[in-house]
């Protein structure tokens, strides 16, 4: 069974210190936002009114977490595993949504499966691009043409039937 | 007697061909997602929603309910023959069914899940019948103050059954809440943390923040380290229980039929605390405890019985109250919202066929997954060879083309990117993704109630507490919220006496 590995004490204190703060400034901004939307009262609540409560609960909650991790008390999280292949993948994702509508379905969903093969340890070239095809392929000709998800031809417009 | 009537109109609806082949789809979907580690049901829902937008309402709920339930059969074959879960709420089937496998015993281990699977849901699929009209007729009386504890409610367990940080959790909830505001507010019209990007005018879909926080976050966790499987080689003739078996596990079944049942209605309970709590109660009532974990059938029966149980009754409180109490019922929520229907108490009322055609969909699916899974055992089996290598591509795949096609736009599939990093974080840290989806849907709904209720008593708060529901719902919140206070001051008494 697969069972996820516990972060140590000091690592813990620190990522949920640190979360915690991130918490506390989302809090902070929220509530600040919330104030310039109109609060309203108890018996007109304003746009704000909701959102201000949602802020101050926030910000409650993040100083509760944050002396909990000061105290070492807090429980739950694991440790980061290695970072480069979620990374790879990330900025693979990154590049995808940015050429997308550029390069078109095809062209951009064979690279980006080229990445992701690439990041899954399969090294040779032409298997790594023949899946990537094929993959984008069958895919395009599923949801384009078969459920009618138009997806963006990019440079091979010209070949859209 | 009205309930039968009305379900035997539903099985017309679910007996038309197109429907059947969506009953089927899903459950063949969610059989192989829930024997494949690495992809459970709520990001299978995610990821296949916008393929719901061209399909009537009916089909899509009947296929997506399909792969809730079907996961929960295909999740016990991995745990039987490779004591890893293919989703959680199958965890505690390895115990005893992969020591079941190891003594040449998975074919009664596989062949009990199956049946115990199908009875648990055929008694649940029964309450469902009888009590979901009963529920949803009560349910109109429902103002907005007893919305809003019900949904405060529902938030507050789903918190504080599936994790164990509680306050974790309640920041996650209330993130939620904030990210279920964002977009231009319904009752002012005022535009609320949206930095002026029109793409937020409407708000974040649902799908694209399902599809990050399940589908990609899933994918970057099992990039850290890729797993290598091992199917354990085992013979799978014999799959019927002998009549010993039988003998053993029979009350078992019917102990894990009621438990997952009730468990199931309540939020934030569903199939993965049923199975835990089913093995618990077995284990407590066996004349022989200590052979829990050794391999015994009770130990496979009780548990997968009642994951199915309470993955058919949670459907309860969607369909008659509105509330996903779950993070695949959720999923399921927004497949209603994106065809413009409102689950709820009027889902009865106004669309009669959609309520009892996906009720009968279900009994038809049971016996479908029954059918797939015995004869079929060994090919769902042989799907585990699959390298997660390949497999990987299609889920990034689909996932990309399902953020696009929600709007068309390349932001979508970064908005999805943002949130699958974000999911992987929060993961990370212990933070559960499941009270931030349900706050995200379920904010809007409390937020409206909460207005109207204080609008109602000329801004009285004292409204919550004066009326019998809210009340009741209110104190049952109440205690969850003071249960840790309360047992840290009992530990402590006990301690010092």
């Amino acid at each position: 069974m697969n069972t996820p590995a516990q972060s140590t004490g000091p690592a813990r204190k620190t990522g949920d210190t640190i979360a915690s703060i991130i918490c506390i400034l989302i809090g902070i901004a929220v509530a600040a936002w919330s104030v310039k939307l109109d609060l309203g009262t108890p018996t007109e609540p304003q746009p704000g009114f909701f959102t201000f409560l949602a802020g101050a609960s926030l910000i409650v909650l993040s100083v509760l977490l944050f002396v909990y991790a000061r105290l070492g008390r807090s429980s739950g999280s694991e440790p980061l595993g290695t970072l480069l292949r979620p990374t790879i993948l990330v900025v693979g994702l990154l590049i995808y949504s940015l050429i997308l509508d550029l390069a078109g379905y095809v062209i951009a969903t064979t690279m980006l499966s080229a990445v992701v093969l690439y990041v899954m340890d399969v090294k040779i070239w032409w298997k790594v691009l023949a899946i990537g095809l094929v993959v984008s392929l069958a895919s395009y000709a599923l949801f384009d043409r078969l459920l009618g998800i138009t997806l963006p031809p990019g440079i091979l417009e010209f070949i859209r039937v | 007697m009205d309930a039968l009537v009305s379900l035997g109109h539903g099985f017309l609806v679910a007996i038309t061909p197109v429907n059947i082949l969506y009953g089927f789809l899903g459950a063949v979907l969610g059989t192989a997602i829930g024997v494949l580690p690495g992809l459970g049901p709520p990001a299978t829902i995610a990821i296949l929603l916008p393929i719901t937008y061209k399909i009537p309402a009916v089909s899509a709920i009947i296929m997506l309910a399909g792969i809730y339930y079907g996961a929960m059969w295909g999740g016990s074959t991995t745990s039987i023959l490779l004591n890893i879960p293919g989703e959680p709420a199958s965890v505690v089937t390895c115990l005893d069914g992969y020591k079941m496998a190891r003594q040449g015993r998975a074919g009664p281990a596989l062949g009990i899940a199956a049946m115990g699977s199908f009875f648990g849901a055929i008694v649940s699929l029964m309450g469902l019948v009888l009590i979901a009209p009963i529920l949803a007729d009560f349910a109109l009386k429902f103002g907005p103050p007893e919305y809003f504890s019900l949904v405060l409610l529902g938030l507050m367990m789903a918190i504080y059954l599936t994790e164990e940080s509680v306050i974790k959790g309640l920041i996650m909830g209330v993130l939620g809440l904030i990210l279920g505001s964002i977009g231009i507010d319904p009752a002012y019209g005022a535009e609320r943390f949206t930095f002026n990007l029109v793409r937020l005018s409407g708000g974040l879909d649902f799908v694209v923040v399902g599809m990050g926080l399940f589908g990609i976050s899933e994918v970057l966790i099992n990039l850290e380290a890729p797993e290598v499987r091992e199917v354990y080689k085992t013979s799978l003739k014999k799959l019927l229980p002998t009549r010993e078996d039988w003998r053993h596990a029979w009350a078992s079944v019917v102990r894990g039929s009621v438990l997952g049942s009730l468990i199931g209605v309540l939020p934030g309970g569903g199939a993965v605390i049923s199975s835990f709590a089913s093995y618990a109660v077995e284990k407590r009532v066996s004349k022989h405890p200590e052979r829990f974990g050794s391999g015994i059938i009770e130990g496979v029966a009780g548990p997968e019985t009642a994951n199915n149980a309470a993955a058919t009754s949670s459907f309860i409180p969607l369909l008659t109250l509105g509330i996903p109490g779950n993070l695949s019922i959720a999923m399921i929520f927004v497949a209603f919202m994106i065809h413009g229907i409102r689950p709820g108490p009027l889902l009865l009322q106004q669309h009669p066929d959609l309520f009892w055609g996906v009720i009968a969909s279900m009994f038809i699916g049971n016996v479908i997954l029954l059918a797939l899974n015995l004869p079929l055992v060994g090919f769902w089996a042989r799907l585990l060879k699959v390298p997660y290598k390949y497999l990987v591509v299609v889920i990034v795949v689909v996932c990309v083309m399902g953020a696009y096609s929600v709007n068309y736009a390349a932001f979508d599939v970064g908005a999805m990117l943002f949130f699958g990093i974000f999911g992987y974080f929060i993961r990370k840290g212990g933070f559960p993704a499941a009270p931030l989806i349900l706050a995200m849907i379920l904010g809007p709904i409390l937020e409206r109630s909460l207005q109207q209720s204080l609008m109602m008593s000329g801004g009285d708060p004292g409204i919550f507490f004066r009326r019998g529901i809210s009340i009741t719902l209110l104190s049952v919140g109440g205690l969850l919220v003071l249960k840790p206070i309360m047992l840290w001051l009992w530990k402590k008494r006990r301690g010092n006496v």
